[in-house]
């Protein structure tokens, strides 16, 4: 049970239907007990009516006065009913009895019992008993009446109430599921935003929404914005460290160069410097690598061609024409100086070794690819292998495919892509193939 | 040809300059960035040779500063901070060449030829014109016959200048600008002794005076 909504649901339906099944037994019970009281009251007037129809007639005889009992005591099975029940087993009973008798205790006068019964035709009775004397003579007085009808009363009541509930219970889970969807529409849109700043479209997310969500918003942009500042210091103190490392390491190039010495010594002094500032390169340049993550995004249609117009400059001696396929309009989810970094080793060597044309090619599919192919020499199988390794370089003279090879390997290692040197089949020199997986479908 | 330097790192500051005059190039240091926009604004210089990380101001604020004021004087900048990223950066400041540290004095040198070969129109590498071809490498002279000269240090400076200006009226002041270094005595009567001495060595009508207006290279004779 992950989802939010599902759980809110649940968690308001079960307290739902508790709240409603006690509200509904409550106020049924309440009904009940109410309309037994009244019942009951009703009974206790009748006893009293009817032992006042008790008594001595004007000519001293001691009985019941029929004229003075309520007719429903006289129609039969009506649902009212009493006994008399005297000392000597003499019983009246009222004509509503028929020829039904109903159990009865005796009590002694002043007692009173109240009773379920179970009376003709499955009548539910509700029975109160008292005991009396009245005109020398004591007796017990039973009075009945039917429950059916009330009860079936209260029934319809009860499944009434019960529909008004259900009602009750279902408006107020979809309007809750309305509220609910409402709020996660502010959610999708914070999702939506923190997949644009993966694909690159955007640097922080709009900090929108109700008060719960604000402060997730708010977070997300500190966290995005702390890593892109880190980023831009480790540079930074990169770019020092290098600045700083470099200065006497041309100094002493220029020392080498200029000490008296045999040639042979120098070469072999200036071979071991370039071994170390070679090194030094690689390591600060592979420190460089961001990643995929925040940063600048590498943005195609914008930042090839100024590379390419930057190499164009940089080779004009030479020469050479870089042709470049079409290029995606959108913005790739990969850090923008890594990807020069990777394309302009890339085009950097293929300038290097071409004899008048380059090409390269961006295709955007489930991965991305860059396509670098030029029209040199090219490179034997076995050595296409030792191209990759690391620091190995093939030519001395010409530095380069090896050193830069070997950092567009870690960059592409990095991505968790792959690198393919190839023989160019419309060039004939060499091809380079960089598969890069994307995060996420783009 | 005068070369404005601009690097922070004073002992490979003197090291390059060293190397850059005994190419025959006049060369100004300084190491600070708002006194290199400073000194670039004068216009003085055929090449600046600059670095990034500069006290004062940033090394691409200058080149941005420069080109901003129309200054279009070729600029090379020679960093530690060689990145894609960066090296890009630098060109769309408006630099023409980009060479990382550490480095070796020979492609220093030939990217700055070539830089300023490129500066002054010249598609060649060689620089021959009205019968004579200079050897840069060697700082010699030679002649349509095949003759050889060799050319002490302003002597050299001084015809590249003209060889690369040729056919332009150069003023006085404008030539000991671009064979001097600041503080270098420039007086114009010495410049007056190099041209006759330039004179002798290649013949007397290819350096015209123009009078109160100064000297003329004729590309033909």
């Amino acid at each position: 049970m992950n989802s939010l909504e599902r759980r809110l649901v649940v968690g308001l339906s079960v307290l739902l239907l508790l709240i409603f099944a006690v509200l509904l037994w409550g106020s049924v019970t309440a009904v009940r007990s109410l309309a037994e009281a009244h019942v009951l009251t009703r009974l206790e007037h009748d006893a009293e009516a009817l032992v006042t129809a008790f008594g001595p007639t004007k000519r001293g005889q001691v009985r019941l006065r029929e004229g003075r009992i309520t007719p429903i005591y006289q129609q039969p099975l009506s649902g009212h009913y009493f006994i008399f029940a005297f000392e000597d087993d003499a019983r009246i009973r009222s004509r509503s009895l028929w020829d039904e008798d109903l159990p009865l205790e005796r009590q002694n006068p002043g007692d009173v019992v109240v009773d379920r019964l179970q009376g003709p035709g499955g009548q539910q009775l509700l029975a109160r008993t008292a005991g009396y004397e009245k005109a020398g003579q004591r007796f017990s007085l039973l009075v009945a009446e039917d429950l059916t009808p009330m009860s079936r009363q209260i029934d319809r009541l009860q499944w009434m109430g019960l529909a008004l509930l259900v009602c009750a219970f279902v408006v107020m889970v979809l309007f809750q599921r309305f509220i609910l969807r409402r709020g996660f529409v502010t959610m999708d849109r914070v999702q939506q935003e923190i997949q644009q700043v993966t694909r690159g479209d955007r640097q922080q997310i709009e900090e929108l929404g109700p008060s719960e969500v604000r402060p997730l918003t708010t977070e997300v942009n500190r966290l995005l914005g702390q890593q892109q500042r880190r980023l831009q210091r480790s540079r930074q103190a990169l770019g020092n460290l290098a600045h700083a490392l470099k200065g006497p390491l041309s100094l002493m190039t220029r020392d080498i160069e200029a000490m008296p010495a045999s040639a042979d010594e120098r070469r072999r002094l200036t071979a071991r410097l370039s071994r170390i500032s070679a090194l030094i390169d690689r390591e600060l340049k592979r420190a460089r690598i961001a990643g995929q993550g925040p940063g600048q995004h590498f943005h195609p249609s914008h930042h090839v061609p100024e590379l390419i117009e930057a190499l164009t400059q940089l080779h004009q001696e030479r020469g050479i024409s870089i042709g470049v396929g079409p290029l995606p309009d959108q913005p790739l989810p990969f850090d923008y100086e890594d990807m020069l970094e990777l394309l302009g080793n890339l085009l950097d060597n293929a300038c290097k070794w071409a004899t008048s044309k380059i090409e390269l090619k961006v295709t955007v599919g489930h991965d991305i690819m860059f396509t670098v192919s030029d029209d040199g020499p090219g490179v034997d199988r076995e050595a296409r292998e030792a191209l990759l390794k690391r620091g190995s370089r093939l030519d001395e003279q010409i530095d380069g495919h090896g050193l830069g090879l070997a950092i567009v390997k870690d960059l592409v290692d990095d991505y968790g892509g792959s690198v393919e040197i190839t023989r160019s089949d419309h060039l004939g020199g060499l091809e380079v193939r960089v598969h890069l997986p994307t995060p996420q479908a783009i | 040809m005068r070369l404005l330097l601009v690097e922070d790192d004073t002992k490979l500051a003197a090291g390059i300059a060293a190397d850059l005059r005994r190419e025959g190039y006049a060369v100004d240091c300084t190491e600070d960035g708002i006194e290199a926009e400073y000194l670039g604004r004068e216009e003085i210089h055929d090449a600046v040779i600059l670095d990034l990380g500069l006290p004062g101001k940033p090394g691409l604020d200058v080149l941005r500063a420069w080109r901003k004021a129309g200054l279009s004087t070729p600029v090379l900048i020679l960093t530690a901070r060689d990145a894609w990223s960066e090296r890009v950066a630098g060109l769309r400041a408006g630099a023409d060449d980009y060479l990382g540290k550490p480095f070796h004095t020979e492609e220093l040198s030939a990217r700055l030829q070539a830089l300023l070969r490129r500066s002054t129109g010249r598609a060649s590498a060689e620089l021959a014109v009205a019968g004579l071809l200079l050897d840069e490498e060697r700082q010699t002279v030679r002649h349509p016959d095949g003759a050889e000269t060799q050319l002490t240090g302003i002597e050299f400076r001084l015809l590249r200048y003209f060889m690369t200006h040729a056919d332009r009226v150069l003023s006085k002041s404008r030539l000991t600008d671009h064979i001097y270094e600041e503080d270098r005595g420039r007086d114009s009567n010495v410049l007056e002794v190099y041209v006759r001495r330039l004179r002798d060595k290649i013949g007397r009508d290819v350096i015209e005076t123009r009078r109160g207006q100064g000297y003329l290279f004729r590309s033909r004779r």
